[in-house]
C-alpha cells in the first residue's frame, strides 16, 4: 500500500466521521418530527413496501427454528422479499417490536404480551402446531427425583427448588403462579436455584443434591428417566403476529396466506425445502389464535407482578 | 576478504548493455509473496463487499434515532442493585475471574513447558502442547461454561473451569514465546553444575520470564473481565447473569445501571494491573508490553523483550548498589550473608502478600464446591455421549455453514472498520507521532474508555435501538475492536526504530512526512500481524453477539445449547475451530513471507 494513499484513507476517515457526527446531529431534529407525526392510522412498513420483515424468537427449548420454507412460502403468496432474523433475545424482538421494525413476527406468548403492553402495534394471528390435531403451546411441568416422597405442588414449600432463569415463561413464571395459588411464595417459602437452561433444571432435579424439586419444560423433561412429573401447566402457544401499521390488503393478504395454512399447502405450491424431514420436524400447520387467548398470562402477570409485564 | 571482493572486473569492451535502472539490484519477487500479496488483497476485498452487506447505513441510523430517543425515555434513570448486593456481586466477579485467570496461570506452565521448544523433552511433547494451546483458544468460552454446568454444581465453578480452561490458550502460548526467548546461559550453567531439569527451570528459566508472565496474566486478567459479562448470559454467577436477568426483564434502566458498575471495573482493572505491573517488575506505566505482548509475542519480541530487559536492569541497579556499598563499608560477614531489607524488597513483600490475600479472598467468595472435583468424573461419558457424534440436528447443513459465512462476514467488516479508525486514533496516541503531550494523553484515554465498555452491552443496547441483524453486531465489535487495535498501534509505533524519524526531521521533514516515510513503513509488519489477530478475535467474539440477536452462527448455538443439542453444538464448534484455524495458518504464513 502506497504511503501517500493511506495517508489519505486516514484523512478521508476523519472527515467521515466528522460527517457523521454532524449528520447526527441534524438528524435528531427530523426524525424527532416525523416520530410525532406517527400515529396508529398512517401506513408504514418496518423496512419499505416491497419487503416483510420476519422476526423469530424461539418460543419454547425444543424449537429450531428453521422456518426458511415458510418464509419462501410468504415471499411467493404476498409477491414481497421476506427479511428474515432470528434471536434468541426477547428483548432485543420486543424493542423491535415496539419501534415498528418488524412486519411480522413469532414469539413466546408471554413476549406477546409485554410487547402489547409497552405499547407494540401488533395483532395475533395464528400459532404454529408440529404434529396433527395438537393443540398449539406445550406444558410447563413440576417435577421431583423418581421415588422422591413429594407427590405435588404443596410438598415444594421449604424445599431446593430449581427454576430455570428469572426471564423464563415456562420455567419461572408460570411455576411461581402456581406456588403462589398453592400459599407457597416462590421467593420466600422455598429456596430457589436458577438452573439457567431447561435441561440442568431436569439434570439436577434427576441427581436430587442440588434440588429436591423443580420445573423444566415437557420436551426436555420427557428425555430423562431420573425424574417424575407432579403437575404441569399448559402455557399457551406463540403467536404469529401482524404488524397493525401495515395497509389493509397487505394485513388481510397476510392473514390469509397464515392462519390456517398446512405443510402439504406449503409443499403443494412448490415451495424448495417444505418437503424436508427438517422443515417437517418444526411446522405441521398454524392454527388460529386470537388477542384472548393469552388472557391466562396476563392473569399470571397481575399475580406474579414479573417485571417483564410491566409497561 | 575486502581484498578479494573488491576489485571490480575491469571493465572489458563496454557493449551497448542495459540502462542503469534495469541494471540496479532489484528485490526479488518471490512468487510465494506474490501470492500472499493476492490472498490479502482478497481478504481486504471481502471485508469490504462484508462492510457493504452489513446493512450499516448512516440514514438508516438517523432514522432509528427516534427509537433511541423512546428507548432512553423508556429506561428512565438508570438503577442499581442494593449497595450490600453490589458489592457482593462484584466481588464475585472479580474473585471469579480472578480465580479463573490463576487457573489458567497454574495450568499453562506445564503446557508452555513441553511446548517451547528449548525445554521440551521431544516433537511429540512439543505438537501436544501446541495442540493443547490451539484447541483450549478455539473453544468458545460460553460452550465450556455449557459443558460445566451440566457436570459441577451451579454457581461458580463452571464459571472458573471456562474462564481458566479457555484461557490457557493464550496465555500458554505466550509464557511458551517466553521460554524460548530466554537467555541460555544461566540453564546451561545450573546443568553444567549438575542442577536437575527442575532446578534448571526454577533457577535458570523462571526468574528470566518472570516478568512477562506476569504481564501475560494480569493482560489476560482484564479480558476475562470483560468476557465474565457474556458467561453471565450462559447462567455463570455474577454482574454479568443479573444484568442478562435485568435486561431480559425489560429492566433496562437498572442493566445500563449494572453495564455501568462493569465498566467502571473493568476501567479500574486495567489501571490495577498498570500499577501492579510497574510495582512488581519496573516495567513504565506507557503501556509497553500489556496488550502488543499478545502479538508481538507471536512475531517479533526479541527487540522488545531485550529493551525491556535493560529497563529492569537499570531499575534493579540502584538497589544492588547500596547494599554491596554498605556491607564493603562494615565488612560484617553476618550482614552480607543476609539480604537487606531494601526498600524495593519490602515493597515487593508488601505486594507479594497483598496478590496472596486477594487470591485467598477470591478463591473464599467464589464458595468452591471442592467435592465436585471428585465426583465429576462419572458423569462425564454420559455427557460427552450428548456431544459425539456431531450433527447438523433439524437445520439443513447450508442454513449453519450461511449462518458461519455471515459470523466470518461480520467479523470482516468489524475488523476492517476497526482498522479504519485504529490507525488514526492509535497514531496519535503513539508518543513520537503525537503532536504534543495532550493529545497524546487524550487518545490513550480514549482507547482505555472504549477498551472497557464491554461488546456484549454495546450490541445489545445498538439491538434494542437499531433492530435485530448483523448491523448491531458488526458496530459493537468494530467499536470494541478500536480499542485493541488501537492500543497495539500506537505501542508498535513508539518501538520502531527512531533513527530513520531523525533522519528525515533533520533534513526538514514536516511531521506528515516523517509519519508517512519513516514511521508507517517500519510499522507495516506489526499492523499486519496485529490486524490478523483481531480478526481471529473478532471471529470468535462474533460468535458471541449472535447469542443476542446480532446475526450469525451464535443464535445456532446458543439455541442448540438451550434445548440440549449437543451434537449440534459440537458441530458448530467445530465449524469455528475450522475457521480459526485458517485464519491463524493464514496469519503464520503472511507473516513468514512478509518478514
Amino acid at each position: 500500500m502506497s504511503t501517500r494513499f493511506s495517508r489519505s484513507i486516514v484523512a478521508l476517515l476523519g472527515v467521515g466521521a466528522l460527517a457523521a457526527t454532524l449528520a447526527g446531529c441534524s438528524g435528531t431534529a427530523a426524525a424527532g418530527d416525523s416520530a410525532s407525526n406517527d400515529t396508529a392510522d398512517t401506513v408504514s412498513y418496518a423496512v419499505d413496501e416491497n419487503t416483510i420483515v420476519f422476526g423469530v424468537v424461539p418460543d419454547s427449548v425444543d424449537t429450531e427454528t428453521n422456518y426458511q420454507p415458510l418464509m419462501d412460502y410468504i415471499a411467493q403468496e404476498t409477491g414481497k422479499k421476506v427479511d428474515y432474523h432470528e434471536s434468541t433475545d426477547y428483548a432485543a424482538l420486543i424493542e423491535a417490536a415496539v419501534a415498528g421494525k418488524i412486519d411480522v413476527a413469532s414469539f413466546s406468548g408471554f413476549t406477546y404480551v409485554t410487547a402489547k403492553n409497552n405499547g407494540a402495534a401488533i395483532t395475533p394471528i395464528s400459532s404454529i402446531i408440529t404434529a396433527e390435531g395438537q393443540e398449539p403451546g406445550y406444558y410447563s411441568q413440576a417435577i421431583v427425583p423418581t421415588g422422591s416422597d413429594i407427590t405435588d405442588l404443596a410438598g415444594f414449600k421449604g424445599k431446593k427448588v430449581c427454576f430455570v432463569d428469572p426471564s423464563s415463561t415456562s420455567g419461572y413464571l408460570f411455576p411461581s403462579y402456581n406456588l403462589l395459588n398453592e400459599g407457597i411464595d416462590p421467593e420466600t417459602d422455598v429456596t430457589p436455584v436458577f438452573a439457567g437452561k431447561h435441561d440442568v433444571s431436569v439434570t439436577k432435579v434427576g441427581e436430587g443434591v442440588e434440588c429436591e424439586a423443580g420445573f423444566a419444560e415437557d420436551s426436555e423433561v420427557a428425555k430423562s428417566d431420573k425424574v417424575t412429573v407432579v403437575a404441569e401447566t399448559m402455557v399457551p402457544g406463540a403467536p404469529i403476529v401482524v404488524s397493525d401499521t401495515l395497509p389493509e390488503d397487505l394485513k388481510t393478504t397476510l392473514t390469509d396466506v397464515l392462519s390456517e395454512v398446512t405443510i402439504d399447502d406449503i409443499i403443494a405450491s412448490g415451495v424448495k425445502g417444505a418437503d424436508s424431514d427438517g422443515f417437517r420436524s418444526v411446522f405441521y400447520a398454524t392454527s388460529p389464535v386470537d388477542d384472548a387467548y393469552y388472557d391466562t398470562i396476563r392473569d399470571i402477570c397481575e399475580k406474579t407482578n414479573a417485571d417483564q409485564c410491566q409497561g | 576478504m575486502s581484498t578479494i571482493t573488491a576489485p571490480a572486473p575491469p571493465p572489458l569492451a563496454p557493449s551497448p548493455g542495459p540502462s542503469i535502472a534495469e541494471r540496479a539490484p532489484k528485490r526479488v519477487i518471490s512468487p510465494e509473496r506474490v501470492a500472499a500479496a493476492s490472498t490479502l488483497l482478497v481478504i481486504v476485498g471481502l471485508a469490504v463487499v462484508a462492510v457493504a452487506e452489513s446493512g450499516i447505513s448512516l440514514p438508516g441510523m438517523i432514522e432509528s434515532w427516534s427509537h433511541a430517543e423512546r428507548f432512553f425515555a423508556r429506561v428512565g434513570s438508570i438503577t442499581f442493585p442494593e449497595p450490600a448486593e453490589l458489592l457482593y456481586l462484584t466481588a464475585l466477579t472479580v474473585g471469579l475471574v480472578l480465580c479463573g485467570t490463576l487457573l489458567a496461570a497454574v495450568i499453562s506452565v506445564p503446557v508452555a513447558y513441553i511446548a517451547a521448544s528449548n525445554t521440551t523433552p521431544g516433537p511429540a511433547w512439543r505438537a501436544a502442547g501446541r495442540f493443547i494451546t490451539v484447541i483450549t483458544r478455539a473453544v468458545p468460552d460460553v460452550v465450556l461454561a455449557m459443558v460445566f454446568v451440566l457436570m459441577f454444581s451451579i454457581g461458580s465453578l463452571p464459571g472458573i473451569l471456562a474462564i481458566g480452561i479457555h484461557s490457557i490458550g493464550m496465555i500458554s502460548k505466550l509464557f511458551a514465546d517466553a521460554i524460548e526467548q530466554i537467555d541460555e546461559g544461566p540453564r546451561m550453567a545450573i546443568r553444567a553444575a549438575g542442577g536437575s531439569k527442575f532446578q534448571q527451570f526454577t533457577s535458570g528459566i523462571l526468574p528470566q520470564v518472570l516478568p512477562s508472565w506476569v504481564a501475560t496474566v494480569l493482560h489476560r486478567n482484564d479480558i476475562n473481565l470483560r468476557g465474565s459479562v457474556v458467561l453471565g448470559y450462559v447462567g455463570v454467577a455474577g454482574l454479568g447473569l443479573e444484568m442478562s436477568y435485568a435486561f431480559k426483564s425489560l429492566n433496562y434502566s437498572l442493566g445500563l445501571g449494572i453495564a455501568l458498575v462493569i465498566f467502571a471495573l473493568c476501567v479500574a482493572m486495567e489501571i490495577v494491573s498498570s500499577v501492579v505491573r510497574r510495582a512488581m517488575l519496573g516495567i513504565q506505566p506507557s503501556g509497553r508490553g500489556l496488550g502488543d505482548r499478545v502479538v508481538r509475542g507471536v512475531t517479533d519480541a526479541r527487540a522488545a523483550r531485550s529493551s525491556r530487559r535493560t529497563d529492569a536492569a537499570r531499575s534493579g541497579a540502584p538497589t544492588s548498589g547500596p547494599g554491596l556499598a554498605s556491607t564493603a563499608a562494615s565488612g560484617d560477614l553476618e550482614a552480607a550473608l543476609r539480604r537487606p531489607w531494601t526498600g524495593s524488597r519490602v515493597r515487593n513483600t508488601v505486594w507479594g502478600w497483598t496478590a496472596v490475600a486477594v487470591v485467598v479472598g477470591s478463591v473464599l467468595i467464589c464458595d468452591i464446591h471442592w467435592g465436585d472435583l471428585v465426583t465429576f468424573w462419572a458423569k462425564v461419558p454420559a455427557i460427552a455421549a450428548q456431544f459425539w457424534p456431531p450433527s447438523f440436528g433439524n437445520y439443513e447443513a447450508s442454513t449453519l455453514v450461511a449462518a458461519m459465512g455471515a459470523t466470518i462476514g461480520i467479523a470482516l467488516a468489524a475488523t476492517l472498520l476497526s482498522f479504519a479508525f485504529s490507525v488514526l486514533i492509535g497514531s496519535l496516541a503513539a508518543r513520537n507521532v503525537a503532536p504534543n503531550g495532550a493529545v497524546r494523553s487524550s487518545m490513550r484515554l480514549v482507547l482505555v474508555i472504549i477498551r472497557g465498555v464491554p461488546e456484549i452491552i454495546l450490541a445489545i443496547v445498538l439491538i434494542v435501538i437499531t433492530g435485530l441483524g448483523s448491523q448491531a453486531g458488526t458496530i459493537a465489535l468494530a467499536f470494541g475492536g478500536i480499542g485493541l487495535l488501537g492500543k497495539l498501534i500506537a505501542d508498535s509505533f513508539e518501538e520502531v526504530a527512531s533513527g530513520p524519524e531523525r533522519a528525515l526531521r533533520a533534513a526538514g521533514a514536516t511531521r506528515g512526512q516523517v509519519y508517512a516515510s519513516a514511521t508507517l513503513p517500519q510499522g507495516r509488519r506489526a499492523l499486519l500481524g496485529h490486524s490478523f489477530y483481531l480478526l481471529d478475535s473478532n471471529i470468535r467474539c462474533a460468535t458471541i453477539l449472535g447469542i443476542v440477536g446480532g446475526g450469525g452462527v451464535g443464535y445456532y448455538l446458543l439455541n442448540a445449547g438451550q434445548g440440549s443439542n449437543y451434537a449440534v453444538v459440537t458441530t458448530i464448534v467445530l465449524m469455528i475451530l475450522a475457521t480459526v484455524l485458517i485464519v491463524e495458518g493464514l496469519a503464520v504464513w503472511m507473516r513468514r513471507v512478509f518478514r
